[in-house]
């Protein structure tokens, strides 16, 4: 059962990764393609821009730097979807069973998409690319059965009987 | 008669001042070193005489008894032998009082009498400004401590020079603060092939400092990913390099002579101890999270990091900063530090690539993955 100590302690750490990404390898027909891609000044440019208008709307709290310090009513204030975002965080949510930490991380990510986008609200767009980097990366635990809220509950009690009837 | 001089004792960050009282009194010829002083201060006894026979100056024979105030803290490293020196010298009768009263000393004597450099200029040079004291440090550490500018800052190749300096036959400059030329990366973005998303996902994370998972088979290009992100970050603004640079000078990580506005990058190896990397060993020293701050920590080969760590990770990432206790210091670390953690599929590497796949396939990914994204489904 060595992979449930190892869940124990890494499932509240995985829970603080805003961006989970695969990396899948690169075909060798693709290595062969010329470096047209953008460089890393002109991504540094726009990321410059988006910590500026973090810079700006943050002024007032010395706490809070970048979306990723925001927390509470600030978050709340700056960061919270237009309607259709909003519904759509919230089916989110209840499908894949997001923790309240997970909730607010994905509008943390939503935020700064926004600030990369120029834009001042938190659009629907905004959250749907924030939550695709919340879901599992693909991988052979994909095709475990995704647990949901209500699967996790029923489990429960099975569990805590297991272990009161293991108590001598 | 009793001399007085002024220098710091380390307690995390922060340089706390102390007193180095030093009286020459008639009594058996002896020299000791008192105020909880562990063994690099103790052996300052050692190099301060060898230092002094250098100068060819002899120790009186009479007991000298060094106090280092407040004596009840406890105090580390080698950078008392400065201090020790000229408070001897002055009870000696060789500096005048009034001279060394107005500076904050720090300096590890060679036995010929050189100035070595030692960690912790910088913290030191910033009580010396809210003291409103000069600072005498080493001269290779001159250019750090410089970046104070609201106190003078001289550093001195020897100690021939400071009892030069502060007898007036022969004055010092004052040092000038040295910065790290920012070196263009030759790493760049554009060398990657592919990877769209991961690369927007980098963007991201930078934009917003968010802390990133990248899980791909080998060689698939993670660390080479992970290694384009200091181009991608904007520098440090000159209060965050203070602060960045604050840690990295406790650890000696500024031998460079200044201060750099570049974003940080730490890669510890999955290897590392809990002290390594959290802090701590016996003067609960920054850890490789601490040395990060304000920049990127890169862990490659996530789960393969000691448990303790990992679990122990978790504070910090919240609050961005880190309480190292031990039985004798309890001191609280900044960390604010960007996560880019990197994981292979499965143990061998390359599950998720059909054709290398190892013979124990889909197991093996289960059993490596298990650790990752088992778990995670249910949190997601």
């Amino acid at each position: 059962m060595a992979q449930t100590i190892w869940a124990a302690y890494l499932a509240p750490l995985l829970d603080r990764f805003d961006l989970r990404v695969d990396v899948p390898p690169v075909a060798y027909s693709d290595l062969e393609l010329p470096c047209d891609s953008e460089l890393s000044a002109d991504v540094a440019q726009r990321i410059a821009a988006a910590r500026r208008r973090q810079a700006e709307r943050y002024a007032e709290s010395p706490q809070c730097v970048v979306n990723a310090d925001a927390e509470g009513s600030l978050l709340q204030k700056h960061a919270t979807p237009d309607a259709e975002g909003q519904a759509l965080l919230l089916e989110i949510a209840e499908r894949f069973g997001l923790t309240a930490r997970g909730y607010h991380r994905v509008m943390r990510v939503a935020r700064t998409i926004a600030d990369l986008a120029d834009s001042q609200g938190v659009e629907r767009a905004h959250i749907a690319e924030a939550a695709s980097f919340r879901l599992p990366p693909a991988g052979p635990s994909r095709s475990q059965p995704r647990n949901s809220r209500k699967a996790a509950a029923a489990a429960q009690p099975e569990k805590m009987a297991m272990a009161s009837d293991s108590r001598p | 008669m009793v001399a007085v001089t002024y220098t710091v004792a380390f307690h995390g960050v922060e340089a706390r001042p102390v007193e180095v009282q030093c009286a020459v009194a008639p009594g058996l010829p002896s020299f000791q070193i008192g105020g909880l002083a562990n063994k690099a201060v103790s052996e300052a006894r050692e190099r301060v005489r060898a230092a002094l026979d250098a100068l060819s100056i002899a120790l009186p024979s009479k007991r000298i008894t060094v106090n280092l105030s407040p004596a009840d803290m406890p105090k580390e490293g080698s950078h008392f032998d400065l201090p020790i020196a000229v408070a001897l010298l002055s009870a000696l009768g060789m500096i005048p009082q009034e001279e060394i009263g107005a500076c904050l000393l720090m300096g590890e004597l060679a036995l010929g009498g050189d100035l070595v450099q030692v960690a912790g200029c910088l913290p030191a040079a910033l009580t010396a400004a809210s003291d409103g004291r000069s600072l005498i440090c080493p001269k290779a550490s001159g250019a750090e401590a410089a970046w104070v500018e609201a106190t003078a800052v001289i550093a001195a190749p020897s100690l021939a020079a400071v009892l030069h300096h502060l007898t007036g036959q022969n004055l010092l400059e004052p040092a000038q603060p040295g910065e790290v030329t920012t070196h263009q990366s030759a790493k760049d973005l554009s060398d990657i092939k592919g990877q769209e998303r991961a690369k927007r996902a980098l963007e991201i994370a930078a934009a917003g400092r968010h802390h990133m998972l990248m899980v791909g088979a080998l060689g698939s290009g993670k660390s080479m990913m992970a290694a384009r992100l200091p181009g991608l970050l904007p520098q440090l603004s000159p209060a965050d390099a203070l602060e960045t640079s604050m840690i990295h000078s406790l650890n000696r990580l500024l031998d460079e002579g200044g201060i750099s506005r570049e974003r940080p990058f730490r890669e510890p190896h999955s290897t590392a101890s809990m002290a390594a990397i959290i802090g701590g060993g016996r003067s609960a020293k920054p850890g490789e999270i601490s040395l990060a701050h304000n920049g990127v920590l890169f862990m490659d080969e996530f789960p393969k990091f000691l448990r303790q760590v990992l679990e122990t990770l978790r504070r910090p990432i919240e609050t961005g900063e880190v309480m190292v206790a031990r039985a004798n210091a309890h001191v609280k670390y900044p960390s604010r530090f960007m996560l880019i953690a990197a994981a292979n599929p499965c143990h061998c590497g390359y599950l998720s690539d059909p054709a290398r796949a190892c013979a124990r396939a889909p197991k093996c990914g289960a059993d490596y993955l298990g650790r990752i994204s088992g778990p995670a489904a249910g949190s997601v």
